[in-house]
């Protein structure tokens, strides 16, 4: 923001960036959002846990490699994805599959990579397959820190409580009307099927999964309307000077990308082309940096996160996102010709 | 159901465009419908089992309401105006040029001796334009737009300036070309504009990073204020 400009202008200006950017973002998340709790409340009533375990193996290290390209199959954004992973782990999955799938899906995601081929198209470097390779190399190495930190913590690697281990435990659940826990913010109980059924019919789970997806949907929108406030007052006070004077050197560059990543909190199918014009040609490990860690982690997204991840973890979890992209980045930038 | 009866409402009138990019529509239109279904299936439940208390259920709703109700009077008065801000991030990226040493591929063939900027080629020739400016020099141009003026401008020059959106409201930045002639001091910024000149091109520092780049310029023979004929908004993908 320019500061030379009188306090009123500077104010009716940053409001109106401000104002613009929330509108922008609501709509651009809130669908998703909404599209992520149906499709999570779909698999909670249908899909039986061992269908999810005979879909990721038992070994940690394939389950992993299962998530990153499970995420070619869910196109919507990053905000839809923070439910849908929640739920694989509520389901039975390591931990580190359900973060390997949270990192990696919207990464994965064929809008992603067409939009970051069309942005960067004609230039000297082919960005969308670093984006895809560096940053799913990223997502398997940051699934494996989680594992290693669950095991050493010597926690369940698995969900324990609301997670069924048989067929007959889940319907017993989905009868009893398992709620999220912690604040969970509902208008009415799901639907209790009467004390007769012994296996809830297609309707009880069509009324299951519209229950679920109102609950959690209210649940998460308070924290997501919270995180794109964050996000949008930040765009409006972030000086853009602070972006343009920090390229010439790679270690500040790429400093500069991830702070740019987390902060602008920008959806992963259009950032490829602030990217481009934001970093390129003056730094490129600047712009991969972006690129891999804006749709792994931004300002909203650890906002929406704080509902279902304690504080402590989800710092943990953020700085190992940041120094995993930040380090690949820079790795990147010394061995591979054309991001120098 | 006031979502789903406000995201119809913004697609029926073309505000929706203002605000997210159109192929955006039909994830809207997929929230909405789902939205109503979630409403309607609320609404069969109220004389069911009683309501969870929960201090927050009656806070919720009405925040709620108060926050569609304030996006529907923002968006009701919408009109196309100019995306006007002072050089936040956002202008500076758009500024940024997005040219590389290479040129544009051959298969777009040579320009015409008259460039017509239209929302459909806009972006097409806008990227040729900063490519490779030699090959524009002395072309003559017709292109509209609002006038905008950054910090630092010489009196006789404007930015003849769209509103590029990749995806939505939230990242959408400003696109141009410079422009310089005596007749553009008098006109105010933010005015919509047709203006007709001759290419040439400057060297310019885009990125306020003290590095110039040679960019193109329009030497205008006309620039009068016009009524909106086109969309401020230029959708390049």
């Amino acid at each position: 923001m320019n500061q030379a400009l009188p306090l009123s202008a500077w104010l009716y200006t940053a409001w109106s960036v401000f104002e613009t950017t929330l509108t922008g973002l609501a709509f651009e998340t809130i669908p998703f959002l909404l599209l992520g709790t149906l499709v999570s409340s779909i698999i909670h009533v249908f899909v039986p846990d061992t269908v999810l375990r005979r879909i990721f193996p038992r070994n940690r290290i394939l389950s992993i490699l299962v998530a990153l390209v499970a995420g070619a199959f869910v196109p919507i954004c990053e905000c839809g994805t923070v439910p849908l992973a929640k739920r694989l782990h509520e389901k039975g999955l390591p931990l580190s599959t359900a973060a390997a799938f949270l990192v990696a899906a919207p990464l994965a995601n064929p809008m992603t990579i067409v939009s970051t081929y069309f942005a960067f198209e004609g230039g000297p470097v082919p960005m969308f397959l670093y984006r895809a390779g560096f940053g799913l190399g990223a997502a398997f190495i940051i699934a494996l820190i989680v594992e290693s930190l669950s095991r050493r913590n010597g926690g369940p690697a698995t969900a324990s409580g609301s997670a069924a281990a048989t067929e007959k435990s889940r319907l017993r659940l989905l009868a009893a009307g398992a709620m999220p826990r912690g604040r969970g913010l509902t208008l009415r109980p799901p639907r209790m099927p009467s004390v007769s059924d012994r296996r809830p019919d297609i309707f009880s789970r069509l009324a299951a999964v519209l229950d679920h997806t109102s609950s959690d949907f209210l649940d998460s929108a308070r924290f997501l309307i919270a995180g794109i406030s964050a996000a949008a007052l930040v765009r409006a006070l972030l000086p853009a000077a602070a972006v343009a004077g920090s390229l010439q050197h790679r270690l500040p560059a790429i400093g500069v990308g991830a702070i740019s990543a987390y902060t602008l909190s920008l959806c992963s199918s259009a950032d490829a082309f602030v990217a481009r014009s934001l970093f390129a040609p003056v730094s490129y490990p600047a712009a991969l940096v972006f690129l891999m860690l804006g749709p792994m982690i931004d300002l909203k997204n650890s906002i929406l996160l704080a509902r279902f991840v304690p504080l402590r973890r989800l710092a943990i979890f953020i700085a190992i996102i940041v120094i995993v992209c930040a380090a690949v980045a820079l790795a990147a930038s010394s061995f591979v010709g054309g991001l120098a | 159901m006031s979502i789903s009866f406000f995201f119809v409402w913004l697609i029926n009138t073309g505000k929706l465009e203002h605000i997210v990019h159109p192929r955006m529509e039909p994830w809207i239109i997929a929230a909405g419908l789902l939205f109503l279904a979630l409403s309607f299936y609320q609404t069969l439940q109220l004389s069911s089992a009683p309501r969870r208390a929960d201090p927050l259920s009656h806070f919720y709703p009405i925040v709620l309401v108060f926050a569609v109700a304030y996006l529907f009077v923002k968006t009701a008065g919408f009109q196309p105006e100019p995306f006007q801000a002072a050089p936040s991030l956002a202008i500076q990226s758009a500024l940024l040029s997005s040219h590389d040493a290479a040129v544009e591929n051959a298969g777009k063939g040579p320009l015409p001796s008259r460039i017509v900027f239209d929302d459909s080629t806009y972006w097409t020739l806008y990227n040729r334009l900063y490519d490779d400016p030699k090959a524009a020099r002395g072309k003559e141009v017709t292109i509209a737009g609002f006038v905008y003026r950054k910090k630092g401008f010489p009196e006789t020059s404007v930015l003849i300036a769209r509103n590029l959106m990749w995806c939505c409201s939230a990242d959408m930045s400003m696109i141009g070309l410079l422009a310089q002639g005596p007749a553009s001091a008098e006109i105010p910024e933010g005015t919509w504009v047709e203006a007709e000149g001759r290419l040439g091109s400057i060297d310019y520092d885009v990125s306020g990073s003290g590095k110039k780049s040679e960019v193109p310029l329009i030497d205008l023979d006309s620039i009068k204020p016009a009524r909106h004929s086109a969309s401020t908004i230029i959708y390049p993908y």
